[in-house]
């Protein structure tokens, strides 16, 4: 719980930062457009607002996750380092590191290495998929 | 299902004038009613209540007899086109057309069978499965009419529609338009600043000026007789000339023109006339008389635009006239810049100023 919070604090400035400039450009036309056509205020939000934001939510997130993987500081001070309870890779990794066991330390950093490329690249074949309505396919 | 706008006011702001003061207009059922002014009277202020993106200080809007002012803008059932289009860019055509539909909650058969009808109408068969960004201005803005009239609106408000479009698709959009209305005979408001396309497509059009109405009328009375002078030199283009009231005339250039009776002299009044309305002779070839009705001048610029000629006069006294002659007739006068002639102002109408005791 602690580590959710402590990584919510960290990447939410990213996912903001992506987000507001899309959010300011969109103007009130499509909003209305869609009042006009009877949809309700929470009907355009989901089908208007929302889908127009996927894009740059998921760069968000991909920062946010980039930033994340790499963060124990933060997690260090507000959950503390809980064997078995809030222990957490990076963290582990500088363990074994200053124990000597490179090979370990190694190993540990190939998993998170092959995890987070898999996330990003899921990302970037979402962010891709999003795309095919912005320009010619 | 006639529009009637009963004594529309509408602020944004304490400090300014009102956006649209005390604007009172009926559009019949089945017509093209326009508002018609330049940037900023408040034409698509009113249109905005209309359609029930914003409410008005004061007055009532009532559709078919019925006051629409507590009705959200949901429940109205109207259909709008906007300037920018503002379709949905992550929904295909097909979803964008359905969308009115969807919210309805119509059983999907339907909406595709409308849908279909729809693109027909618009001419888009094809490209139901693109996506907006794909497609030119002219393809996006039938979309926005498609979307418009999917759910079967009972009004058609229609806010610049073409006006981001170029020259050519949008004389080609205004045809189609017309041919849809025939076809319909939707009742539909729309907004513009382009005369041009005021006299081709209304029945019936509002003229405004800074938040107030000018005039309402047939295309032709409100091009025949302007009721004031923005009217005239807005609709069409005109010459306008000021003067004064003398010994019961206007004295405007060198011309005395009536006036109604019992206007006091020293009243400020305009006389505006039609480029084309001016009768053009050269001067001292006889018969060009120097009356009460023609005056003197010299041609200081020629252009040749084509179908006529426009010639810039100016007048001994000092007034500046545009004066346009259909090219056959200027072929045969054989004029030359620089020349003296004499204009006939027989056309000329006469406006007197409003004037403060």
């Amino acid at each position: 719980m602690g580590v959710v919070l402590a990584m919510v604090f960290v990447g939410l400035p990213f996912a903001v930062r992506s987000v507001q400039p899309v959010l300011m450009e969109l103007g009130p036309e499509l909003e209305e457009a869609a009042a006009v056509l009877g949809a309700s205020r929470l009907r355009t939000f989901l089908r208007v607002i929302l889908p127009l934001l996927a894009p740059p939510l998921l760069t968000g997130f991909a920062l946010a996750f980039a930033r994340a993987v790499g963060e124990y500081g933060s997690i260090v001070f507000i959950s503390g380092n809980m064997p078995n309870h809030t222990e957490i890779v990076p963290l582990l990794i500088v363990t074994k590191l200053e124990q000597f066991q490179y090979q370990q330390a190694t190993a540990l950093a190939v998993v998170m290495l092959a995890g987070s490329l898999v996330t990003l690249l899921a990302v970037n074949l979402l962010q891709a998929w999003n795309r095919r309505w912005t320009g010619h396919a | 299902m006639s529009v009637q706008v009963e004594d529309l006011t509408k602020s944004f702001s304490t400090k300014a004038a009102p956006t649209v003061f005390q604007a009172n207009f009926e559009a019949p059922s089945g017509g093209i009613t326009t508002l018609l002014g330049p940037s900023g009277s408040g034409k698509t202020t009113i249109l905005r209540i209309i359609a029930g993106l914003e409410s008005a200080d004061a007055g009532r809007v009532l559709v078919a007899g019925e006051d629409i002012t507590p009705v959200p803008v949901q429940k109205r059932g109207f259909g709008l086109v906007f300037q920018s289009f503002a379709l949905f860019g992550h929904m295909t055509v097909r979803e964008n057309v359905a969308f009115g539909l969807r919210t309805q909650r119509a059983p999907k058969d339907q909406i595709d069978a409308r849908v279909a009808e729809l693109l027909k109408l618009v001419q888009l068969e094809g490209h139901g499965d693109r996506y907006p960004g794909q497609l030119s201005g002219g393809q996006r803005q039938r979309v926005g009419f498609a979307r418009a009239l999917a759910p079967r609106p009972r009004l058609l408000l229609l806010d610049e529609p073409f006006g981001a479009l170029d020259t050519r698709v949008r004389l080609e959009l205004r045809e189609w338009l017309r041919l849809l209305h025939e076809a319909t005979h939707l009742t539909t408001i729309l907004v513009t600043h382009d005369q041009e396309e005021a006299l081709d497509l209304s029945d019936r059009i509002v003229v405004m000026d800074a938040g107030r109405i000018q005039q309402v009328g047939s295309p032709n009375e409100i091009y025949q007789s302007p009721s004031t002078p923005f009217v005239a030199s807005f609709i069409g283009s005109a010459n306008v000339l000021s003067g004064r009231v003398s010994a019961g005339h206007a004295q405007v250039a060198s011309l005395s023109l009536d006036v109604p009776a019992n206007t006091p002299d020293g009243t400020a009044v305009r006389a505006i006339v039609r480029p084309h309305d001016i009768r053009i002779e050269r001067a001292g070839n006889g018969n060009g008389v120097c009356s009460r009705r023609t005056a003197a001048g010299r041609i200081s610029r020629m252009v040749n635009l084509g179908a006529h000629v426009k010639l810039d006069l100016a007048l001994t006294t000092g007034d500046a006239v545009t004066v346009h002659v259909a090219r056959r007739e200027y072929d045969g006068l054989g004029l030359v810049a620089g020349e003296s002639v004499l204009v006939d102002l027989e056309s000329a109408r006469v406006f007197v100023e409003d004037y403060v005791i």
